[in-house]
């Protein structure tokens, strides 16, 4: 098999020159005459590698720089400076034979034909990816087994929910078992049990095809559920690049010390006060939730069951949610100097 | 789920995509699915096409009553609903939608879904037009004909020679027009918001094509004007052979030039589609 070299990234940048102009009319007529632009960076210097059959979330705040690098990467862009090659070619000279190589799943897009039934959409994607008979069959009878599609197959994608959009949205976009997944916020505004299924459906497919996946988005159970590694990029440059593990390791301030109390009155209120007064600590009837720095752990829970009457007793990691923010929080302090 | 990658040896990796290859395929299930949308949709082709009965209809009582009972530039009273019945059919022989398309899709970002296939974004639209064609013939054919009972055409100037040189020139003239509003719509990708660029070109198109009037008469130096540009090859020049005030070497000249502009036009399309492309970023979608 050829073309399985996976996603080399190296030095790639993206600049926008955009029109700016002051609030108000006169400003808009002046505008007319000189047309200020500045130069915007999606995308700055990025670099990294990922292996075929990699599975990588990429996560940032809106703006980051996620989408701009996806379209890098599926060749709707090209790159101001850098390079990259995926599977052995440049994206952006959009070979019909890299094409057929990958898919791209948007949220908020759809390449399903809204007037049509679903099943006319997989049939205009049999010719336009060349799949066999017997592969189409094959293909279409096992995603819709493993999506649920049922009858969603012969109803327009226009009487669809959002949620049986996206699954048929899936299946069309994997006919033609797509060695490059990459997903735009695939589960924005689907509910919970859908936003599940998509996402043990993306991680059975990737164990079974071996396809290499990027994933961005803003839901972090998403990214816990599917991917290992992770990328962070915010303002278009690479924060960190690492196992989900090692995020929360090097980010993370510490962690969470819960217990359940057994009596919690005006005495007790006080001790608390006294013995954990270096800590951040919330009070919520008897439940107390302590942060505590990663050394401290021991010493505090100690300190817990030494001089209370403790019901129960939970050390938690921070969510990834809050490791996210310090590590952006992180950055900023930094480039702020 | 079977591994599809590992067992299937013409896997993704392998397929070939040739420049035509599979491209019969393909158009025979984009041709089916653009049938399909059509089809959907009826109310909207018989609006369409009762658009485009209405110039006709405001044109032909107009000239009859400017000619009275003589001629104007070679056409009496039935001359000119013959003209512009024939007109009527060109005009839905080579009429497209991509002028207009193309500036929704750039602006909206409709593109970016058509750029991600291995196919190239002209044979979705060529599928288009043609199921265009397939749908709307069924309501232009009878009204075409009750047009030319109710007008009294004079259906004298049809000729049998004229009509067989007439499909050579229409063709050209609704592959000429394919290609050169193809180019067009791609400065949607420069000008993001083209509905000025588009009333500069339909009227453009309107006045030079033989579309209001036929062009013989507009004085003469019009004439000329007009016959440099692309405009009357797409519409007067097919509707003037079929109506035999082209004949012989005429003919002939007519359809070269319709071959020069398309060869030209076809040749310079592939470099304004790569630089448009480019654009694309500009716009984001």
């Amino acid at each position: 098999m050829i073309g399985r070299e996976g996603i080399v990234v190296d030095g790639m940048s993206k600049t926008y020159r955009v029109p700016v102009r002051d609030a108000g009319l006169s400003a808009a007529f002046r505008s007319v005459v000189r047309r200020a632009k500045r130069t915007v960076s999606a995308v700055d210097n990025v670099s990294f590698t990922i292996s075929p059959g990699e599975v990588v979330g990429f996560i940032g705040p809106n703006g980051a720089g996620k989408t701009t690098t996806l379209k890098l990467l599926t060749g709707l862009l090209e790159p101001s400076a850098g390079t990259a090659r995926v599977n052995g070619h440049i994206p952006w000279r959009r070979s019909p034979e890299y094409l057929g190589t990958l898919a791209l799943i948007a949220g908020q897009r759809s390449q399903l034909q809204w007037d049509l039934p679903v099943v006319d959409s997989f049939a205009l994607n049999k010719a336009i990816y060349r799949i066999g008979d017997g592969d189409f069959a094959t293909r279409v009878r096992e995603l819709t087994e493993l999506l649920d599609l049922g009858d969603l197959m012969n109803r327009p994608s226009r009487n669809l929910s959002l949620g049986e959009r996206m699954k048929c949205e899936f299946a069309a976009s994997l006919l033609h078992a797509p060695q490059l997944l990459f997903l735009d916020e695939p589960t924005i505004g689907l509910d919970l049990e859908t936003q599940r299924r998509i996402r043990e459906f993306v991680v059975e497919f990737n164990s079974r095809q071996g396809s290499t996946v990027m994933l961005t988005s803003h839901y972090m159970a998403d990214v816990e559920a599917m991917c290992k590694r992770v990328i962070l990029i915010h303002q278009g440059r690479i924060l960190f690049d690492g196992q989900l593990r090692e995020l929360t390791s090097r980010f993370a301030a510490g962690k969470s010390v819960r217990a359940e109390l057994g009596r919690v009155d005006a005495d007790r209120e006080g001790e608390l006060r006294r013995l954990f007064a270096e800590h951040e600590y919330h009070l919520v009837g008897n439940q107390v939730q302590i942060s505590v720095p990663a050394g401290l752990v021991a010493a505090v829970t100690n300190r817990l069951l030494t001089n209370f009457d403790v019901v129960d007793l939970t050390v938690t990691e921070p969510d990834l949610e809050s490791v996210i923010e310090a590590a952006f929080a992180h950055s900023e302090s930094r480039s702020n100097g | 789920m079977t591994p599809w990658l590992a067992d299937d040896r013409r896997s993704v990796s392998d397929r070939k995509y040739g420049r035509w290859r599979g491209l019969p395929t393909y158009y025979r299930a984009q041709l089916e699915m653009s049938l399909g949308i059509y089809l959907a949709y009826r109310a909207q082709v018989v609006g369409w096409l009762a658009g485009s009965l209405i110039q006709p209809l405001v044109l032909i009582p107009a000239w009859q009553t400017t000619t009275g009972d003589g001629q104007i530039g070679g056409y009496s009273q039935g001359l000119f609903v013959t003209y512009f019945v024939v007109e009527t059919l060109v005009t839905f022989l080579t009429l497209n939608f991509v002028v207009i398309e193309f500036g929704a899709r750039v602006q909206h970002g409709y593109f970016s879904q058509v750029l991600l296939r291995p196919v190239h974004p002209i044979h979705h639209d060529i599928c288009t037009v043609v199921a265009y064609r397939i749908v709307g013939a069924v309501v232009m054919v009878p009204s075409l004909l009750l047009l030319t009972v109710v007008f009294g055409a004079d259906t004298s100037a049809l000729s049998m020679s004229g009509l067989v040189a007439f499909l050579p020139a229409v063709l050209l003239a609704s592959l000429m027009r394919f290609v050169l509003e193809w180019m067009v719509g791609c400065l949607a990708f420069w000008f993001v918001r083209t509905s000025a660029l588009n009333a500069a070109y339909y009227s453009m198109m309107l006045l030079l094509s033989g579309s209001l009037m036929p062009l013989s008469v507009l004085p003469q130096w019009a004439q000329s004007g007009a016959a440099a540009t692309p405009f009357p090859w797409m519409v007067a020049f097919p509707v003037e052979v079929a109506m035999g005030t082209r004949t012989g070497a005429q003919v002939w000249m007519g359809l070269g030039w319709q071959v020069v502009w398309t060869c030209v036009i076809v040749l310079l399309l592939p470099l304004v589609w790569k630089h448009a492309a480019r654009r694309h970023s500009a716009v984001g979608g």
